[in-house]
């Protein structure tokens, strides 16, 4: 054959079954990010040739199963939905989301994944989509921790069953040739029917009704339509709506009667596919019975939380010592080893990158001193924080990746609960606020381990609150400046850690509360420990900078040109000195906001510009003070401030916006300006309310 | 019958869920897992740390809250 047949492939399955290792393994790392159309969910492609075919794997995010209690289910629940509309129904041009999807690739072959050491639960998952679609392949993953009779299992779900492993790579091409033999035909395979007992008579009904209307959908697909409306599912209620309110009508009337009838009709349809589940694994005579290993039952006494802060502490203090020598840098220099702490800083991957970057800024030469500025101090000092931010953004990803992959995860969050679950809040938080406090942008990063898509954004709009290690460096030497006495000095650095930290957390838990109105589904699943794969933990991390490196950097390059455009022109053009240029006016935007603390000299411009400049990067904020005199000491006295006053600045100048690099990131994470643009204001209003409360109560003492 | 809530029961003790009293996410969460009612429960830690519980094959860690939404019926 001259040309590639191309077979698209969906690859379901829920969290911990081993899908991101089985994907990678599939696509040999191959993968493009996408998103979700309109959505914050992302999506990994993957293409790969094998024999005559090109292959593409669209991985899904990892549900339990297809209900509509979360964006993940949702997604995947829609796409096979509307897949499946258009394959099997006429109604095409009234499905209300296949515009939506256009881009959207419809697959020949549905590959479930199952985990053999947790079947039933996965299996409730490859009920659920076996019950809408044909063209199923069946994969039981880690087959070498507990057996499956896969042939039985197979002749009665009537699919291709294949047993594998995919961390030691076992039975891969036996799944390649059973995904072909089904795109080809050569086995047959149909939707299954769960038998839904005292249901059933309501089933025959709307099957009847859909029929009698002539509702184009074919015999099997009358049932999951009538079950997913007795689910209350909204798409389906739409859809219908559009194509049939006839039919629609109808249905709902049968769907009052079941629920006059039987009350907490969800609990008895999971019930039902459960039972059916409950079936199949004693016909196949499946037993396996998980228990807690000896490391589970360190981490869930009360000696666990020790165990699980010396983890987080030593593997966040490395990432961060590889990356600027802080905070081993900084205890040398407590225990006078000042040549020891030199070494440790200039050997840090972030000093390297930096002499490695300064000596290429400086080889650069232009003429013209306007496309001078604009290219080293506007563009390249852009890339260059974009650069010297991506090695420690690996390093953590890496980090909590390895520990997700290895199932650690889930111990660390079992020491925390009980300590944290007094405050309401859920564990998760933790690693974030550990991760914030070396470098916000890995803090973004991290948010990727909440559950919860809503309690993520939450968490995205206070997490800028948490000092990160450019921000300690700037509240140790102002506070130096601010107070003589060491004493007062380490008092105002460990409040401002203090308040940002108190921030965090309680504005997250009001947000995901109140606004978001989330209960806490507090249920996870308890994956067995196991050495993480390298491969996938690897992959993932450099997918992850990748992305990191194309999305948000782009964002931090543009933001810091339009910056440099901004402190160096004016109406009539380009301009030599800051003092001149449009930052001078900007800054005088603030007077209203500066006069809440009473400050109304007419150097305002100045405090103006430092806070714009804090804003590309908080290590910014010192060199712009320093750069307005001649030492940092000296111009910030010419500010003229009451000490009142320099507290409530300092404070502000630590909570106000997310550097730069963070908005870009947060806007990479929710692809959202108007929720970025949210964040930045949220951020300042909490700054400024900071800042107010602290004057008045400072005046008060 | 001896009716309690899942967060009460003591370490090692089987139960049967009879309801589940929370909210529609936690709920379809709790039922995904294999929390039916009707299946049977065992509690393998409900001490200091978190509450785990197997459910016919299933580890589950659940939020002490939650779990105290979850009606049970203790086993001898």
């Amino acid at each position: 054959m001259s040309k590639e047949r191309e077979i698209v492939i969906a690859l379901i399955g829920q969290p911990n079954t081993g899908k991101s290792t089985l994907f990678n393994i599939l696509t040999r790392g191959n993968v493009h990010v996408g998103n979700w159309p309109g959505k914050t969910v992302e999506i990994n492609l993957g293409t790969v040739t094998y024999k005559d075919y090109k292959l593409t794997f669209i991985d899904f995010p990892g549900v339990y199963g297809l209900s509509s209690s979360s964006i993940e289910e949702i997604i995947t629940k829609n796409y096979l939905m509307i897949t499946q509309c258009l394959k099997y129904c006429t109604f095409k041009q009234v499905c209300p989301f296949s515009k939506k999807f256009t881009n959207i690739k419809i697959p020949d072959v549905i590959v479930i994944l199952t985990d053999a050491t947790s079947l039933r639960k996965s299996l409730y998952l490859a009920i659920s989509v076996m019950e809408m679609t044909s063209n199923v392949v069946l994969v039981v993953n880690k087959i070498d921790m507990c057996s499956v009779d896969v042939e039985k299992l197979s002749k009665i779900l009537n699919v291709p069953v294949i047993p594998i492993s995919a961390l030691k790579n076992w039975g891969i091409d036996k799944l390649l040739e059973a995904i072909i033999s089904v795109y080809e035909g050569k086995v047959k395979t149909r939707p299954i029917e769960v038998p839904y007992h005292s249901l059933e008579v309501y089933l025959s009904k709307a099957s009847e009704i859909m029929r009698k209307l002539s509702l184009p959908v074919e015999k099997y697909s009358s049932r999951w339509i009538f079950m997913r409306l007795l689910e209350d599912d909204e798409d389906i209620i739409n859809i219908l709506r559009s194509i049939n309110v006839e039919v629609y009508n109808e249905l709902l009337k049968i769907v009052h009667e079941v629920k006059s009838k039987i009350s907490n009709i969800l609990d008895l349809i999971v019930k039902y596919r459960y039972d059916f589940i409950d079936k199949i694994l004693e016909k196949i005579n499946y037993k396996y019975t998980p228990k807690l290993s000896r490391i589970d039952k360190i981490f869930i006494s009360r000696i666990g939380i020790f165990l699980s802060i010396s983890i987080l502490l030593t593997i966040f203090l490395t990432a961060f010592t590889v990356n600027t020598g802080f905070p081993l840098s900084t205890l040398l220099r407590l225990l006078g080893n000042h040549e020891l702490a030199d070494l440790v800083e200039s050997y840090a991957i972030s000093s390297i990158l930096d002499n490695v970057l300064s000596s290429i800024i400086e080889s650069v030469r232009i003429e013209n001193p306007v496309i001078h500025g604009l290219i080293i101090d506007g563009i390249l000092s852009g890339v260059s924080t974009v650069i010297v931010f991506t090695p420690l953004i690996f390093i953590i990803m890496l980090l909590i990746s390895a520990l997700e992959d290895s199932g650690l995860f889930v111990r660390l969050v079992w020491s925390f609960e009980p300590i944290l679950s007094k405050f309401g809040l859920s564990s998760r938080i933790i690693l974030i606020l550990l991760t914030s406090l070396g470098c916000n942008v890995a803090g973004v990063l991290a948010t990727r381990t909440v559950l919860s898509t809503r309690e993520r954004i939450a968490l995205l709009y206070t997490l800028s609150f948490i000092p990160c290690q450019a921000r300690l460096i700037v509240i140790l030497a102002l506070s130096s400046i601010i107070f003589n006495n060491m004493l007062k000095a380490i008092l105002l650095v460990s409040s401002i850690y203090i308040i940002g930290i108190i921030l965090y957390v309680t504005l997250s838990s009001i947000i995901v509360k109140y606004v978001f109105k989330e209960e806490s589904v507090s249920v996870i699943d308890v994956p067995t420990i196991k050495r993480p794969s390298l491969r996938v933990i690897t992959w993932n991390s450099w997918i992850s900078t990748k992305e990191f490196l194309k999305k948000a950097g782009t964002i931090i390059v543009l933001l810091s040109a339009i910056t440099w455009v901004f402190t160096h022109f004016n109406i009539h053009g380009y301009v030599e000195n800051v003092n001149e240029s449009f930052a001078v006016i900007i800054g005088e935007f603030l007077r209203p906001l500066l006069i809440l603390i009473n400050i109304t000299t007419d150097i305002i411009w100045k405090i103006g510009l430092i806070l714009i400049n804090g804003f590309i990067a908080k290590e910014g904020l010192l060199a712009t003070i320093a750069s307005l005199g001649t030492s940092l000491e000296e111009s910030w006295s010419s500010l003229s401030l009451t000490l009142e006053q320099e507290i409530a600045l300092t404070f502000f100048m630590m909570l106000y916006i997310p550097c730069l690099a963070t908005v870009g990131a947060v806007y990479k994470e929710v692809k959202s300006v108007k929720i970025t643009l949210s964040v930045v204001l949220f951020t300042i209003l909490v700054a400024l309310t900071v800042m107010y409360l602290t004057y008045l109560i400072l005046l008060a003492l | 019958m001896n009716l309690t809530s899942l967060r009460n029961v003591p370490e090692g003790m089987y139960v049967r869920i009879v309801s589940l009293n929370c909210g529609r996410g936690a709920r379809v969460r709790l039922l995904q897992m294999g929390l039916v009612p009707g299946a049977v429960v065992k509690v393998l830690n409900n001490s200091w740390g978190p509450l785990i519980i197997e459910v016919n094959g299933t580890l589950i860690t659940i939020g002490k809250g939650l779990a105290s939404k979850v009606l049970v019926e203790v086993l001898s």
